[in-house]
């Protein structure tokens, strides 16, 4: 019984269908985590080259998606 | 620009922010002004019905692409399925940024409505732009109320109706120019769904100019 579940389990987890739509809501849920976390460290004082840095990306590519949005505080 | 549009086109062009404010959304796209296009007493309006772009069906169609409003939705229930599969229950989730971020952290002015706007989606500051006005003119949870910006497309849409006008050689935008702008977008909202309606572009655009040059 067991088995059949973790082989229904396998079969559905590999349908591009679902997979496909995990990815793209785990995209939107990530931009939403980010969005707050940047607002926050903003929030805190952190500088943009310090969020840069912890995200992984150009300090131009963060103060480019939320410089308008967060702003200075 | 816009004193050029006649009262109808004008009025169209109210009503649809009005369906934008009634659906919950955030922005005034090119479907809102489609069902607008689609509900008056003019011609054009007419001819899109008789082919079967009707209020009720469009309004129907948008809420299947698009949804309702309000960042409550912001994660549907196949969603919250799609994320199970992948061992992330987006209930604990949320109970915890909620816990960090108060209890608004997932309605507040994002990104839910952009999600089947692709232009708006590839831009992430319009986006940002858009959400942070969202949050000053809204309260959060309810029925957007004050400003709902028009998204790019829509904009884009309004400007090709004074390019029909300007090839009709018409010295006013009406409705007419409006609904030819809109069945001819080749991106965004309007093509799939005239196309989930069984209407094809040019097939409208045809009845459209044929209801005019009868009238004229």
């Amino acid at each position: 019984m067991e088995r059949t579940l973790e082989l229904a389990e396998g079969a559905s987890s590999s349908d591009p269908e679902v997979g496909l739509h995990a990815v793209a809501a785990l995209r939107i849920l990530m931009e939403r985590l980010e969005m707050l976390q940047v607002e926050q460290a903003r929030a805190l004082g952190w500088s943009w080259e310090k969020i840069a840095s912890r995200l992984g990306v150009t300090k131009q590519t963060v103060h480019r998606k939320y410089g308008r949005r967060v702003g200075r505080r | 620009m816009f004193e050029r549009f006649t009262g109808e086109a004008r009025a169209a062009v109210a009503q649809a922010q009005e369906h934008a404010r009634r659906l919950g959304h955030r922005y005034i796209g090119c479907e809102h002004l489609l069902l607008a296009a689609a509900s008056t007493a003019e011609p054009a309006s007419a001819a899109l019905r008789e082919r079967g772009v009707t209020p009720e069906r469009v309004e129907t169609e948008i809420v299947r692409l698009v949804g309702l409003g309000q960042a409550a939705n912001l994660f549907s229930a196949s969603d919250r399925e799609a994320l199970a599969s992948i061992g992330i229950d987006l209930d604990v989730v949320r109970a915890r940024v909620e816990a960090a971020f108060g209890p608004d952290a997932f309605t507040r002015g994002g990104p839910a409505a952009c999600r089947s706007q692709p232009a708006v989606r590839k831009n992430p500051v319009a986006l940002l732009r858009r959400a942070r006005r969202g949050g000053r003119h809204q309260h959060a949870g309810t029925t957007p109320s004050g400003h709902i910006p028009f998204t790019p497309r829509a904009k884009k849409s309004l400007l090709l109706s004074l390019r029909e006008a300007e090839t009709r050689h018409d010295n006013y935008i009406g409705l007419e120019h409006l609904t030819l702008a809109l069945v001819g977008m080749r991106d965004g909202a309007v093509p799939p769904i005239l196309s989930a309606l069984g209407a094809s572009q040019a097939t409208l655009r045809a009845a459209i100019l044929d209801r005019y040059r009868k009238a004229s």
